[in-house]
């Protein structure tokens, strides 16, 4: 037991600890980004890293016991403000939606019940929200609104998936700010730059704020890909 | 004056490492940095450099490098032979190489990874407050290969250091590693938990900066998926099917499968000697306990290298 008090809050007792990060279940998305925040302007943390549901931060056990670093990240929990959601920026994210960048589009159109041709102006409608960064340094998960029919991973991942690849899977977009592996449907391709290390912060998108999707044709692509 | 490295081979893998770009996980960027920070620290140390300064990560196979001008240089790792234009050198210990020499590093026989230290270190800028490269986004860098070289920095003086022979650090085919029981370790059953803590496992042969796969006792209750959420350099995860997968100093931050273990702090440089068909025990530990071993491991350490963190 701590030497701060003996006491313990339910939320503290959810608490996972480890011997130097920890994890708490967090799945009220303004609350873990208020939190993510609060988190991340204190110098006892080495990292701090949102998940979809929970929230956790890395700490240097030569300074931060166990105890007290559970201590620490309570209390800062506890005098975090949630704030307005109107208050959230919004990214405009141009996709180009052409076949040879959509290859798992009618797949993806079929489980979402809609014509392959309305698939863009479907995804261009829906208001999403970054839930968070994982994946690949920027891959940006968004959360649309409205409820989204989930999309199953493809049953053979890709070896490389390109750059600025645009996918759907479960009720969620994700965006490939790097060429990898990965098994997301593909639906579309943006030129954004989404992770450059010149850039400060590097990744165009963090958790929080609003995505807006406009559709672009193949030569706006190329143009835009150029600069 | 200041000269270059020439990268003649670069073996299976090669790339610069130094301070890790820490702080950056809540955009999905892993800090990279050396897989075993203590071998770097201990080939700066023998050439007098600060004890996280760049240095080149070589893995496994041989390696070979051309010198345009004269520099100290230190091997230490897993790589047990040298030699400096065909005269053999040994490993944990300064080297003086002449200007126009080419430096060979052998193949290693245990562990994997061997780190080359040279006096002042390379004319590298820094990347998001880090001098150490993240292969798979190619941020700060890459893999280095035939053709490429390094500015150096330019060089201390000579110097004649050798690892004292408490701190040589001996590779073997069997290690353990203290761990805490993970965030979602109370999925298991009582007999997969007893078996993951109390049965060896082998590393399996897929093994690099991003992870391994470990072989051994078959865990028979295997919870489902979660929601994504934070995992670590040395997490283990239990995927759906297939074995255990303990993640590396390059796996990426956040994931989906259930995460039943995790290697302390204090343990996890080891991690980056892990290889193919060595056998790997799981300790089991307590957060407090952890920190313990963390003080103890580094109370020894910097009796040579004061400033050394892990």
């Amino acid at each position: 037991m701590s030497a701060d008090g003996p006491f313990l809050n339910a939320d503290e007792l959810a608490i996972y600890v480890a011997d130097d990060w920890l994890s708490a279940p967090m799945p009220d998305r303004p609350r873990r980004l208020a939190a993510t925040q609060a988190l991340l302007g204190r110098a006892d943390w080495e990292e701090v890293v949102p998940g979809l549901d929970s929230l956790a931060v890395r700490f240097d056990p030569e300074r931060t016991g166990p105890d007290t670093a559970r201590l620490l990240f309570a209390r800062t929990l506890a005098s975090v403000a949630v704030e307005e959601d109107s208050a959230v920026e919004t990214f405009d994210i141009p996709v180009c939606y052409a076949a040879a960048f959509a290859p798992d589009a009618a797949d993806v159109a079929r489980h979402l019940g809609l014509a392959a041709a309305n698939l863009p102006s479907w995804h261009a409608a829906q208001k999403w929200t970054v839930d968070m960064i994982g994946f690949q340094p920027g891959f940006a998960y968004c959360r649309a609104a409205a409820d989204v029919m989930p999309i199953p991973r493809l049953d053979q991942p890709r070896q490389s998936v390109p750059e600025g690849s645009i996918g759907l899977l479960g009720g969620l977009c994700g965006l490939y700010p790097f060429a990898g592996p990965g098994g997301w449907p593909l639906i579309g391709r943006t030129p954004a730059a989404l992770f450059d290390v010149a850039r400060n912060p590097p990744s165009l998108l963090r958790a929080g704020v609003r995505v807006r999707f406009t559709a672009i044709d193949r030569a706006q692509f190329d143009r835009l890909r150029r600069r | 004056m200041s000269g270059r490295l020439h990268i003649l081979d670069g073996g299976l893998q090669t790339s610069l490492q130094g301070r890790p770009m820490t702080g950056h996980r809540h955009i999905a960027l892993p800090g990279a940095g050396p897989a075993d920070p203590v071998t770097l620290a201990l080939a700066n140390w023998c050439v007098g450099n600060a004890w996280d300064m760049a240095g080149l990560e070589i893995t496994l196979s041989a390696a070979s490098f051309h010198f345009d001008c004269a520099a100290t240089v230190a091997i230490c790792g897993a790589a047990i032979s040298a030699d400096i234009d065909g005269t053999p050198v040994d490993t944990g210990r300064s080297h003086r190489i002449p200007a126009g020499a080419a430096l060979r590093i052998h193949g290693a026989r245990t562990g994997v990874r061997s780190y080359l230290a040279v006096a002042g270190g390379f004319a590298i800028a820094e990347t998001l407050g880090g001098t150490s490269t993240y292969l798979a986004g190619g941020i700060g860098g890459a893999a280095l290969r035939a053709g490429d070289h390094l500015a150096l920095a330019g060089a201390a003086g000579p110097l004649d250091r050798n690892v004292p022979p408490a701190y040589r650090q001996v590779m073997t085919d069997e290690i353990g590693l203290h761990c805490v029981p993970g965030p979602e370790h109370g999925l298991l059953s009582k007999t997969d938990s007893d078996a993951l803590f109390g049965q060896p496992f082998t590393i399996a042969n897929r093994a690099n900066r991003i992870g391994c796969a470990l072989a051994g006792p078959e865990l028979r209750a295997r919870p489902g998926g979660i929601a994504s959420a934070a995992v670590f350099p040395g997490t283990l995860q239990a995927p759906p099917s297939g074995p255990p997968f303990l993640l590396g100093i390059d796996a990426q931050t956040t994931g989906g499968y259930p995460r039943i273990a995790q290697v302390v702090r204090a343990d996890r440089h080891s991690m980056g000697q892990l290889r193919p068909g060595m056998r790997l025990r799981l300790l089991r530990t307590d957060p407090g306990k952890a920190r313990e071993l963390l003080r103890r491991k580094l109370l020894l350490w910097r009796a040579l290298i004061p400033d050394l963190r892990l």
